[in-house]
């Protein structure tokens, strides 16, 4: 009844199937709210989502390099005799057993050439520490407090004795 | 009565239709979006990197010979010591000789906690097989670490 009033629509054969510009505001309405939400939960998600895929992208960075250390010899397997012209650098003559040759091959090349070597584009800190906290070798660059990082520890033998390599990348 | 269904009670179904289809569709883009937001807070690779600790956990205590002692004491801390801070372990140790066409089991060692029942577990293997008094022995450890 208020309807009729309102808009002067009368009962009967004139109201049906007509859309009143109440529905149509309502309707609007309801759009415009759901449809705001949706682009506050889209902007939201999508900036946490590119945060997260870069740190997704330096751990999966993190998780082979470690891996990749731990388990290979490099490439070619003098490549220790040549360090710049190695295609790819291992530390490991046997998986899970290091050999201090390789790594203080690796050590000895610029800081870039390692980058390069390694197969990534972020920076890195690489550390050989004996699990009570001795430090057998340190290559790369230590990150600042501020940067978003990520580290993977594997374990393996270093002359007999049981070490911790621990693979940081980050991101300035 | 179908007369009145086909006519005045059946005027509202396109409208009905239409209010259904559009709650549903709300109700997808919103499920949706909190299933993304939600997954996008999980460490897609944590399993990974206990799984290779596991493995490497194991390879370090055949190469440094510590599974070769048998001492329990020295095996934890080896263990306790090499893994992260905060991580339990439970470890198990069967060794087999081969005898009569056969294996038999000779020893069963169990080391460390118990397995927990509420946090998630990751499990490694190795197998190897070693020398004790001219015979052949072969062992399996089997590692848990949470």
């Amino acid at each position: 009844m208020l309807l009729i009033k309102l808009f002067g629509v009368k009962r009967g054969a004139a109201m049906k199937a007509q859309a009143n510009p109440v529905d149509f505001m309502a309707g609007v309405f309801i759009f415009m709210v759901v449809f705001a939400y949706f682009m506050i939960l889209w902007s939201i998600f999508s900036s946490r989502y590119a945060e997260r895929t870069e740190a997704l992208d330096c751990e999966l960075s993190s998780i082979a390099i470690a891996d990749h250390l731990v388990n290979s010899g490099g490439y070619p397997a003098n490549w220790t005799a040549a360090p710049l012209g190695a295609q790819s650098v291992g530390f490991a003559n046997r998986p899970n057993e290091l050999d201090w040759a390789r790594i203080s091959s690796f050590a000895s090349l610029p800081y870039a050439s390692q980058k390069q070597l390694l197969g990534t584009a972020h920076d890195f800190l690489i550390r050989i520490d004996s699990p009570d906290g001795a430090s057998y070798a340190q290559i790369g660059q230590a990150p600042n407090s501020s940067a978003r990082l990520s580290e993977v520890t594997r374990l393996a033998m270093l002359n007999g004795t049981i070490v911790d390599l621990r693979v940081r990348i980050y991101e300035r | 009565m179908a007369g009145k269904r086909e006519g005045k009670g059946f005027k509202g179904f396109v409208f009905s239709i239409d209010a259904i289809l559009a709650v549903s569709i709300m109700v997808i883009f919103i499920a949706a979006s909190f299933l993304l937001i939600a997954k996008s807070s999980q460490d897609a690779y944590a399993s990974l990197q206990m799984v290779r600790l596991g493995k490497d956990m194991l390879a370090v205590l055949e190469k440094s010979g510590t599974f070769a002692l048998w001492d329990k004491e020295v095996l934890e801390r080896t263990m306790n010591s090499s893994l992260p801070q905060g991580a339990g372990f439970h470890l198990q140790l069967d060794t087999y000789k081969y005898v009569n066409s056969t294996f038999a089991l000779v020893d069963s060692g169990h080391y460390g906690q118990q397995l927990p029942r509420s946090t998630n577990v990751y499990g490694a293997r190795r197998d190897f097989v070693t020398m004790s008094n001219g015979e052949t022995e072969y062992t399996i450890a089997r590692l848990w670490i949470w």
